[in-house]
């Protein structure tokens, strides 16, 4: 169906007493965003569907036509066109027939009525400006997640992420991401599902590790009303929900090995079960997981069933972690400083080349998530327009030591490496001082010298 | 059988908008006669279905001008040519509706202003 541009509504009147007809029409044209077309046969109706209408109001019994077989050919031409099923009383058993074969709505001839027949106007308006409202958001979504402009990065191993990625887009394959915390494996599950034709469907996703082990198996699979205490209704599962779609399983390497014998017989018979039920729902649902853990090692504990891990597998890819491509910070850092600008309407802003030093002198322990967070809060902080190294703030929790963040004299240097072996060893000067291959003397003299932290604790 | 117009429903749709209960009651005298001319046909030539399809068609613009005791007439005519066997009272049923439909073009002609 075209989605009306504007609140304007083409409404179909299909009725062969051109009395009756003339008076719907009235009663709708009373809106003026409504342009109404009356047809007295079936044919003249089904021959002007190319006006692509939004409703059509529809009188059960045409002189050439069935209702029957004009509603099954309006439906096939569009199924999103609203059609309203007009009869007489003592017909309502037909359309009712017809409401179960398709039709949104019936209305009965002895209660036409304007309020009625506004009101179900209305509620199929609704529906349809929803519709065009659920398109357009994504229509928004797939321009958003083009591999253009969700990934970035020009280093050997994102080009190579790249033509993975096409690939995955353009099969049904299931595909297995990997990566450390921050990487974007839930961006790159997503980039797959809009660049694919399943980007109609839902993207629908679920973090293994954030649910409750017992309430998983309920997200997962559904329920049925009853199945349990406080199952007041039936629930549709993640799978049942991603049908047509994609199913991104993230953190699947922390799934108990119950669940994830449950988990192979789905995707093995590509049906599942609701929990209390006993009918089997079929599925149709591409598969993305995606873990931080390496599920090959997994396997190798007995912590992850082999079956599953290679019927997981499918087309692996693994997203390099931001250290390893350190040139690629400052692309993403330019992104998401774009990004946040305009977010907060900061005006044209840009990285000043201290900043740039210091954000590629980093390591980023929170990868990417970490990037993005250290530049939206420099965004906010900066004076003026142009970024500086005293504007960006690491903060990582991870507590990964970068001696090359501020200028320092090689004593100092010296001092915070004794300080961090010393941390790290419980404060052990004699460990400290053989690790690092050097008398505890001068540990102890170091330790001294450390006008910051003088002797203490050690 | 009453055979005047009750235009209370029309009226009630278009805030009694002369203009457009005039195209109605127009629309009436035009279309029924057609409507009718085809029943008459279709008792002369015992022609069932079409007669239980014009019997259908006349039924809303009956209900819509307040012509309730003729509706249930063209009702009744349209459930008879329905049954099987053919139920042959429905041609002296059609007969009769004709002739009070004949009854009902004067009264409609008189509403209009």
């Amino acid at each position: 169906m075209k989605l009306p541009t504007t609140e304007g509504i083409r409404i179909f009147i299909v009725e062969d007493d051109l009395l009756f007809a003339k008076t719907i029409r009235y009663i709708l044209t009373l809106n003026p965003d409504h342009e109404v077309h009356v047809f007295k046969t079936g044919k003249e109706c089904l021959n002007n569907l190319h006006l692509n209408p939004h409703i059509v109001s529809l009188d059960y019994s045409l002189p050439d036509i069935t209702g029957d077989e004009v509603l099954k050919r309006i439906k096939t031409h569009d199924p999103d066109i609203g059609v309203i099923i007009l009869s007489g009383q003592q017909d309502v058993a037909t359309a009712v027939e017809l409401l179960q074969k398709g039709a949104d709505d019936y209305l009965t001839k002895d209660e036409t009525n304007k309020e009625r027949l506004f009101n179900i106007v209305e509620k199929l308006k609704k529906s349809i400006f929803l519709q065009k409202e659920v398109e357009t958001l994504k229509e928004e979504l797939t321009e958003k997640y083009q591999f253009s402009e969700s990934m970035k990065g020009n280093s050997p191993a994102m080009q190579k992420v790249f033509k993975l990625l096409e690939k995955a887009a353009k099969s049904n394959i299931t595909v297995s991401v990997t990566g450390e915390t921050g990487t974007g494996k839930e961006l790159v599950a997503k980039s797959v599902h809009y660049n694919s034709t399943r980007r109609k469907g839902n993207f629908v996703a679920i973090n293994v590790s954030a649910i409750p082990k017992d309430l998983l198996e309920s997200e997962l699979f559904g329920y049925e009303k009853g199945a349990f205490t406080g199952a007041a209704t039936r629930k549709q599962g993640k799978f049942e929900l991603a049908n047509n779609g994609t199913l991104f399983l993230d953190e699947i390497g922390e799934m108990d090995l119950h669940l994830q014998a449950k988990l192979l017989r789905a995707l093995q018979e590509r049906e599942v079960t609701r929990i209390g039920g006993n009918e089997t729902v079929k599925f149709d649902a591409r598969i993305i997981v995606a873990t931080h853990r390496n599920l090959s090692e997994l396997v190798g504990k007995g912590l992850f069933r082999e079956d599953l891990y290679y019927r997981l597998l499918g087309l692996p890819i693994h997203l390099p972690p931001l250290r390893e491509r350190r040139n690629d910070a400052l692309i993403l850092a330019k992104h998401f400083l774009n990004m946040t600008a305009k977010e907060n309407k900061l005006g044209t802003m840009k990285l000043g080349q201290t900043a740039k030093d210091k954000l590629l002198s980093y390591s980023y322990p929170g990868n990417i998530r970490e990037l993005k967070a250290i530049i939206e809060l420099g965004a906010i902080m900066c004076a003026g327009k142009t970024i500086q190294k005293d504007d960006l703030q690491f903060n990582s929790l991870k507590k990964a030591t970068n001696f090359f963040l501020e200028e320092m004299t090689l004593r100092e240097y010296n001092i915070k490496i004794v300080r961090h072996y010393l941390e790290k060893n419980d404060n052990h000067i004699p460990i400290v001082a053989k690790i690092l291959g050097i008398g505890k003397t001068t540990v102890y003299r170091m330790l001294k010298e450390d006008e910051e932290y003088p002797l203490r604790n050690t | 059988m009453k055979l005047v117009l009750d235009l209370t429903f029309i009226k009630s749709i278009c805030d009694e908008d002369p203009k457009f209960i005039n195209e109605v009651l127009e629309t009436f005298l035009i279309e029924m006669p057609k409507d009718i001319a085809q029943m008459n046909q279709a008792v002369e030539e015992q022609d069932i279905v079409m007669l239980g399809r014009m019997a259908h068609k006349t039924k809303s613009s009956l209900q819509t001008l307040g012509l309730f005791e003729l509706k249930e007439l063209a009702l009744k005519i349209e459930q008879l040519t329905k049954t099987v066997p053919a139920d042959l009272a429905v041609f002296s049923l059609s007969e009769q509706f004709i002739k009070h439909m004949a009854g009902v073009y004067p009264n409609a002609k008189k509403l209009i202003r």
